[in-house]
């Protein structure tokens, strides 16, 4: 075996232009493999934790029956109480309770179906950073009005055509019937994705509450610290598993859920990741295969004397054909490597920096993406790429090594 | 003595659908061990076609040959190539090394396939090298010798193996006639000390004038078979 690879290598040098125009070919199939797969994982990256920072946080805590029907009476009791309790768990960077409430926006200008949700201000900036969205007006600051302060979105207020102090009314259900509340626009914000900024307003969560239990039936007056949400920011997505563990057993009987629960959509971006990586790398080995084939085909054929001599003393089929096929393995394997490490330094620089699509900042916000793609790569790529090239060499070397295996040594060695 | 070489009523025909021509007429040969060989005649005798066929490199259109004891017209193409291996050696007009082994690596090559000890390869690689005069080229590529000496690399290479017989289809024909007065010497000296077999191809009066019998071949017919005692003998010859 050590003869053949010996041989194989040297072979390769014979022609030094031609290998290394192949090994080029390498180079740059798998610096575009690792690169485009660092690419695709940033940007998914990227969206899931601008889900998790802007939407779901790590975990979320909901009555069991909330997720599926978002139905207003499927609400956490005694909220304060659990908040305190989850406080004393290590890893927990911050935490806010939501009322969530469907209802109707009513404007000068007509209205539209919204997600009114009930937030603590300041717990909130923390988990989501709401407090840093805002465009136009403030974050519940310095609040004069009667009415009940609001935070509507830029698509809100375009489609609604409201401007900071305009008055709107909410409409939805309370516990025992529809209430209305008049509230006044103190701040426009602009979130990261167009389509949810559409349909949520914000306010405060106590003046929420006040009107949603107001009732009186004193069963669900008595109801003053509900929520429809605890969301749980973690120090670390690295704290996922052991922290919803502890939080799950403090949070009985209500549902402890991760953010790949909450938003299985980024469990599918993620398998949509390496459906697609496989489809690219079918792609660039396909090409590479002509490549090989042809650089191969034309090694053997310049080689047909000689390959008739050693077929004449005594190399048997078999060995010619592993000596072909080495060759190939050499040839494409010499390229691996260098277009990996291109790749990985390629992606460092580009992590580093961030590419920024600010071009298209409207289409990546339509669907939650962010401007900045910082690319990163996961070990297995390495694997993959590794294993595909050697398949390809396999498959390259499949037709020089037949036609070199048909040729009859009598012939061969008066080939000139 | 021991016959190495029979060939039995051997024809060869190409092209026998169409235009038939006939290479090898019922060719009835036997080579001895411990022979000095010449195969001659005009070109599109059939002299290569012939030397090809014992060789087990083309297959004849009838007839039969026996190596060493063993018909090699009824082995398979594997067969052939194990047989070859180990009981043939080959050289080559155009030489036919290796490029890109070293003479050393081309003469332990065909050891390497018939796994041979290291030790025992290294050992057989130093003697040849020694009995080609090449010690000192050892590590040269081919393309960094001369004509002759690839053709002495390639003898060595034929020998290596320990074959029953060498084939070698007309060696000196692209040599000068120094070298190729040294490569005969290489191969008196071998056939006359070591009892190593010859068999040549060849229209090189030096090579026909030293061998002990000399084969003429007229259109594929055997015109003459002549054995007679070697006009010229190497300088080391005891005789």
């Amino acid at each position: 075996m050590s003869i053949i690879l010996k041989m194989a290598w040297r072979n390769i040098w014979r022609n030094r232009l031609r290998s290394s125009v192949v090994i080029g070919s390498v180079v740059v199939g798998i610096w575009a493999l690792v690169f485009l797969n660092a690419w695709m994982r940033g940007m998914i990256n990227g969206y899931v934790q601008n889900a998790i920072k802007n939407e779901v946080s790590h975990i979320q805590i909901h009555h069991s029956a909330f997720m599926e029907d978002k139905e207003a009476k499927y609400f956490i009791e005694n909220t304060d109480s659990l908040l305190n309790k989850l406080k004393k768990l290590p890893g927990i960077e911050a935490m806010s309770s939501r009322t969530i409430l469907n209802g109707m926006l009513a404007a000068a200008r007509g209205n539209i179906g919204v997600r009114i949700i009930g937030i603590e201000p300041q717990s909130e900036a923390k988990i989501t950073g709401l407090d840093k969205k805002i465009q136009q007006g403030s974050y519940f600051e310095n609040i004069q009005s009667k009415k009940v302060p609001i935070l509507v979105s830029e698509k809100t207020a375009e489609r609604l055509k409201l401007t900071l102090k305009s008055n709107v009314s909410l409409q939805f259900q309370t516990l025992d019937g529809d209430s209305r509340i008049g509230c006044k626009v103190i701040g426009i914000y602009r979130g990261i994705n167009n389509r949810t900024d559409l349909i949520t307003v914000f306010l405060p969560q106590h003046q929420l509450n006040k009107t949603f239990t107001g009732s009186s039936d004193s069963s669900i007056s008595a109801l003053s610290d509900i929520s429809h949400e605890i969301a749980i920011m973690l120090e670390s997505t690295k704290l996922l598993d052991e922290t919803k563990i502890k939080i799950k057993a403090l949070a009985m009987p209500y549902k402890t859920e991760d953010y790949k629960e909450i938003a299985p959509d980024t469990a599918l971006m993620e398998s949509f990741i390496e459906m697609g990586l496989w489809v690219i790398i079918w792609i660039v080995m396909f090409a590479l295969v002509f490549g090989i084939i042809n650089t191969m085909l034309m090694a053997v054929l310049e080689r047909y004397r000689e390959l008739g001599m050693l077929m004449s003393i005594g190399m048997g089929r078999a060995s010619v054909f592993m000596m072909i096929v080495t060759e190939t393995i050499v040839l494409s394997v010499i390229g691996a490597p260098l277009g990996m490490l291109l790749g990985r330094i390629t992606v460092f620089i580009t992590h580093k920096q961030g590419i920024s699509l600010s071009t298209y900042s409207e289409a990546m916000r339509q669907y939650g993406l962010s401007e900045l793609i910082r690319p990163e790569t996961d070990t297995a790529i390495y694997w993959k790429v590794s294993i595909a090239i050697v398949l390809t060499a396999i498959i390259g070397a499949i037709y020089p090594a037949y036609r070199a295996l048909s040729l009859r040594p009598a012939d061969a060695i008066r080939k000139i | 003595m021991k016959k190495v070489i029979i060939t039995e009523d051997i024809l060869k025909v190409y092209n026998p659908k169409t235009i038939p021509v006939y290479a090898l007429r019922h060719v009835d040969l036997e080579i001895e061990s411990g022979e000095f060989t010449a195969i001659v005649g005009p070109s599109g005798s059939g002299k290569t076609t012939l030397l090809n066929i014992i060789g087990g490199l083309d297959s004849p259109s009838g007839g039969k040959v026996w190596v060493n004891g063993q018909e090699i017209t009824a082995m398979t193409d594997s067969e052939l190539i194990n047989f070859r291996k180990d009981n043939i050696g080959f050289v080559f007009q155009a030489y036919n090394l290796i490029p890109v082994l070293t003479a050393k690596e081309n003469i332990e090559f065909v050891m390497l396939l018939q796994h041979r000890s290291k030790a025992e390869r290294a050992q057989r690689v130093k003697e040849l090298l020694i009995a080609v005069g090449l010690e000192d080229k050892q590590n040269s590529r081919p393309a960094q010798l001369s004509g002759g000496q690839q053709q002495r690399v390639a003898v060595a290479r034929a020998l290596a193996a320990s074959p029953a017989f060498i084939l070698a289809d007309e060696p000196t024909a692209n040599l000068d006639s120094k070298s190729a007065s040294n490569l005969l010497d290489i191969m008196l000296d071998m056939n006359f000390n070591e009892g190593v077999t010859f068999v040549f191809s060849t229209h090189d009066q030096r090579v026909i004038d030293r061998a002990r019998r000399v084969i003429t071949l007229v259109d594929g017919l055997v015109d003459s078979d002549v054995r007679r005692p070697p006009i010229y003998l190497p300088l080391n010859n005891p005789l």
